[in-house]
């Protein structure tokens, strides 16, 4: 007899529809999975028979063949374990459908009780999508499928709690979730810009790469505080709308990094990946593709400390994501896209003891390796970055300092307004932000006013600024100017977007 | 027979030939010259005694007796003047001393040098073809060696001199006030402004800045003589290399070598082609110190090579001067050592000038430069109006300190962006740098 269930495979960050179809037959016993399946998938034979056995159902002796279709698509994971099942108790008769337009996800275990899955958002999607009715899954994916409005989401924990709302074709479901009240009610934490004594010159940077989405290089010594300047970056940016959530959530979900019963990522994320991570690791990759950890910060933050460790494999293949915000991974069978639209924030010591024009500590480095620590920079990728700021270490004397610093609400109101007025004039060219004007929407959007210049002029020769060096300093003046509502660039923008040029590593 | 030789004067042609030989042998193998002087009295006596006694006094066993008197030539081993042991003595400790890092070199480097040694002191020196050097060599017998360099206890027997307007422009040195720049290799944003100020002073004054072609302090020092003397002084400045005139030594600054070779000399006791040593460069530094009349140590630690330079000039009488620097610095270390040992204080280029007895108008017509004058009038519209008092805060605040934005923030009451802003258009003006986050006046610039 033959039955059939559907469910859904991960392709990048989709569902693909997939039906489970079960056929048992009297000939010898025997319990085969076709359609390319992988050994995941292969093991779930393993896991159903004990699954069944253990919820007391029968096992019969007979030949089972499941085919997982279409069999062209290569199915992963453990999530197929439920339908297989579902398909199995369908055909031998032991389970009766008592509804159409049902589809069905989960791992089993032994004992026949379900273990979350990963993608589950995606698969949720994808099944409303297909016009179908609703989605059984484990318990602890409810929450993110129940995002999807207009989707009957049915949690269960065990094979027989499956059964029984297949039988009834329905039953308990899960509250529809609103992400708008998440997004509205859940912040960054309790990470505040007002947490950092001193270092205003390096928070006004970081205001100002919030507002022009620009990527940020801190140069500092140990401890002088740039890895908390970075986690509180993502406080200053404009909160996520919506769908942002929506789509990091998915991320989140397909990497199976939601914790069980999480519905939404309703912060920025802020990614902090160690420097030994490898190339597939940063921008994603792998066997069988998995979002790395630029997509991870999708929307947010993606840190790199110690930045000239990285390995040079892994930091150039940043290049493609932070120039196209997303990553597209290819292989034989199949490519597909991951969404990497990401502020870079990198940070490194001045040179590898790290104390290179520190006061209290003196540096012992010679001066050629400091050179050889700088010139690991040089490259393409460091031209991505408009702001290189200084991080000195604060004194003690300022450390003491009572004065609280401005709380990241006040500075986020600034960048929020600062954002809208680029994206008003960049309206229609492809760019939201203005790190992202190509050089010739530089020198057409950008108005400067005569005195600014002529210290633009000045500062070419004087400081040696190289034209691409000019072009990343009118850049940020420009967010310099939006964040004042400006129309033109005057000459106190443009001094001050010279002042986050760090000395030691600009290129001639 | 060696009495042979020394039965008649040599001739001028085989006493240079004899000066090459010798520079030669001294190219690879350290003190050669200090033992040959230790042991025969001069270096005139080297030049013009027998072969076989210079190979007898090089290859003497050191705790072995010694058999050769300066005076008396052949006699036989056994009798050991007194005189000449007292010598090899305090040769080694010299060794000891001075050329004590020397003995870190990779044994098999030492190895090739004692080889090609061993050859060249085998081949004599009939081997030498003059026809084949160029002729940018200047022998201890010729009237161009520098006369300053004859003072020192082992001079070098021959110079080899690399540049555009060489050897004959050696003869400038003897005209014109010549001051050694030298300092440390990895030096602080304070020590390479002080250096290039200096170097540049000097140079507008009409003197010479000779150094050591290193990283560092000697390459800004080199950089800023050329820098002003370009075009009008020729030669600008003197560079003194631990390896063969013909070899670029430390690679990243070819830059330099060429724009030395365009307006200065390079200047090296070494064959061509020899390369750079560990032990060649406290050798070098005997050569700046014997050329210069004054001595300037800018930054070092206490186990700065700069030392080394300073020890040489004060044994053969050179003024010697230190620059200060902030106390309890590493790098304040070697000058500091030599102002409680008596070193005079620079502050400035006049302070080296008064004492050579240049006057400071110098000889190139132009006034050496003025302090840093945040009153100077300036082009851009940032520096004018309210943002022109934050300014002059600014400036009265970094007189004598190093601060951050922030402190600068801090200190003068206006936000950090406005700060920034203002330190960006005095950088561009020149009156202030800006560097690992810190502000500081740049000393001697010129509005």
């Amino acid at each position: 007899m033959l039955a059939r269930v559907s469910s859904e495979a991960l392709h990048g960050l989709e569902g693909r529809a997939v039906e489970v179809e079960a056929d048992v037959v009297a000939a010898a016993p025997a319990f085969t999975i076709v359609g390319l399946p992988d050994a995941a998938v292969q093991e779930s034979r393993e896991r159903v028979r004990a699954a069944i056995v253990n919820s007391s159902y029968e096992f019969p002796s007979r030949r089972i063949t499941v085919n997982l279709a279409p069999a062209d698509l290569r199915k992963e994971g453990p999530s197929f374990d439920l339908p297989i099942a579902l398909a199995f108790l369908l055909a031998t008769g032991q389970a009766k459908r008592g509804g159409d337009g049902l589809a069905a996800i989960g791992e089993l275990g032994l004992d026949g009780g379900l273990r979350p899955v990963s993608g589950a958002l995606a698969v949720a999607e994808s099944v409303h999508r297909r016009g179908l009715r609703g989605l059984l899954l484990p318990r602890g994916n409810a929450a993110e499928a129940a995002l999807v409005s207009g989707l009957e989401v049915y949690p269960v924990d065990s094979l027989r709690a499956a059964v029984a709302v297949i039988e009834a074709g329905g039953g308990e479901r899960a509250q529809p979730v609103a992400a708008a009240d998440l997004v509205a009610g859940n912040g960054c934490g309790d990470a505040d810009m007002a947490d950092i004594l001193g270092q205003e010159q390096a928070k006004r940077a970081l205001e100002v790469a919030a507002a022009g989405a620009h990527n940020v290089l801190m140069i500092g010594p140990p401890g002088s505080g740039k890895t908390m300047l970075a986690r509180r970056l993502p406080t200053i940016l404009p909160p996520l709308a919506v769908q942002e959530a929506i789509d990091v959530t998915r991320v989140y979900s397909v990497a199976g990094l939601l914790p069980p019963g999480v519905a939404l990522v309703a912060g920025r994320p802020f990614r902090a990946p160690h420097h030994t991570i490898s190339s597939a690791g940063l921008v994603g990759g792998g066997g069988t593709p998995r979002p790395g950890e630029v997509s991870l910060a999708h929307l947010g933050v993606l840190f790199l400390d110690e930045f000239p460790e990285f390995r040079l494999a892994a930091l150039e293949g940043l290049r493609q994501p932070l120039e196209d915000g997303e990553v597209t991974i290819s292989r034989a069978l199949s490519s597909v896209t991951y969404p990497a639209r990401i502020m870079l924030v990198a940070a490194m010591n001045p040179c590898p003891c790290g104390f290179l024009g520190d006061r209290e500590q003196e540096c012992r480095c010679p001066s050629h390796r400091v050179a050889q620590y700088v010139a690991k920079l040089s490259g393409p990728l460091i031209d991505r970055i408009d702001l290189r700021i200084d991080v000195p270490r604060v004194a003690a004397r300022e450390r003491r300092a009572p004065h609280e610093g401005e709380p990241s609400a006040s500075v986020r109101e600034r960048v929020a307004g600062a954002r809208a007025r680029q994206v008003r004039r960049l309206a229609g060219s492809g760019a939201y932000a203005n790190a992202h004007m190509s050089a010739r929407q530089v020198r057409r959007q950008c108005v400067l006013d005569r005195d600014a210049v002529s210290l633009l002029d000045r500062a070419y020769e004087r400081l040696r600024l190289s034209a691409r060096g000019c072009d990343r300093v009118v850049k940020v003046a420009q967010t310099i100017a939006d964040l004042e509502g400006a129309a033109t660039i005057a000459v106190a923008h443009v001094a001050e977007s010279l002042s986050y040029r760090a000395r030691g590593i600009e290129r001639r | 027979m060696a009495g042979d030789t020394r039965a008649r004067t040599p001739t001028a042609a085989e006493r240079r030939a004899r000066c090459l030989w010798l520079a030669q042998l001294a190219s690879y193998r350290s003190g050669v010259i200090a033992r040959l002087v230790d042991v025969l009295g001069s270096i005139e006596a080297a030049v013009s005694c027998a072969e076989a006694d210079i190979r007898r006094a090089l290859t003497l066993s050191r705790r072995g007796k010694l058999g050769v008197s300066g005076e008396s030539g052949g006699e036989e081993d056994g009798h050991q003047p007194r005189l000449a042991l007292e010598g090899e003595v305090a040769a080694r400790r010299r060794h000891e001393d001075k050329r004590g890092r020397g003995r870190d070199a990779a044994p098999v480097e030492r190895m090739t040098d004692e080889a090609e040694f061993a050859a060249l002191l085998a081949a004599g020196d009939q081997a030498i073809d003059e026809d084949k050097l160029s002729a940018s060599v200047v022998t201890w017998c010729d009237e161009l060696y520098p006369p300053a360099l004859r003072g020192l206890y082992d001079p070098p027997p021959a110079l080899f001199v690399g540049g555009c307007c060489a050897p004959a422009s050696l003869a400038i040195l003897d005209e014109r006030p010549v001051v050694a720049v030298v300092g440390s290799r990895s030096p602080s944003p304070y020590g390479a402004e002080m250096t290039a100020a200096l170097a540049r002073d000097l140079a507008r004054a009409g003197a010479i800045v000779v150094s050591g072609m290193a990283l560092g302090l000697d390459a800004t020092a080199h950089a800023a003589a050329v820098a002003e003397a370009e075009g009008v002084l020729t030669p600008a400045t003197v560079g003194v290399l631990g390896c063969g005139v013909d070899v670029v030594y430390p690679r990243s600054n070819e830059w330099l070598f060429a724009a030395v070779r365009r307006c200065g000399l390079l200047v090296s006791e070494f064959w061509f082609g020899v390369p750079a040593r560990a032990w060649r460069f406290p050798a070098r530094n005997r050569v700046i110190a014997g050329l210069a009349a004054a001595v300037v140590i800018v930054e070092g630690s206490e186990r700065s090579g700069s030392l080394i330079t300073a020890d040489y000039a004060l044994e053969i009488g050179r003024d010697v001067f230190a620059v200060p620097g902030e106390a309890g610095r590493r790098l304040s270390a070697g000058p500091h050592k030599l102002l409680r040992q008596g070193a005079a204080l620079c502050e400035s280029a006049g302070d080296v000038l008064a004492a050579l007895g240049v006057g400071m108008s110098g000889t190139l017509g132009r006034q050496v430069g003025a302090a840093p004058n945040a009153a100077a009038p300036t082009r851009t519209g940032l520096l004018a109006g309210a943002a022109g008092r934050v300014a002059e805060a600014i400036v009265a605040e970094l007189d004598g300190a190093e601060r951050t934005i922030d402190e600068l923030a801090a200190r003068t009451g206006s936000p950090s962006a406005e700060v920034a802003a203002v330190v960006s258009a005095l950088e561009v003006e020149g009156i202030v740098s800006v560097g690992a986050g810190r502000c500081r006046l740049r000393r001697g610039s010129s509005p």
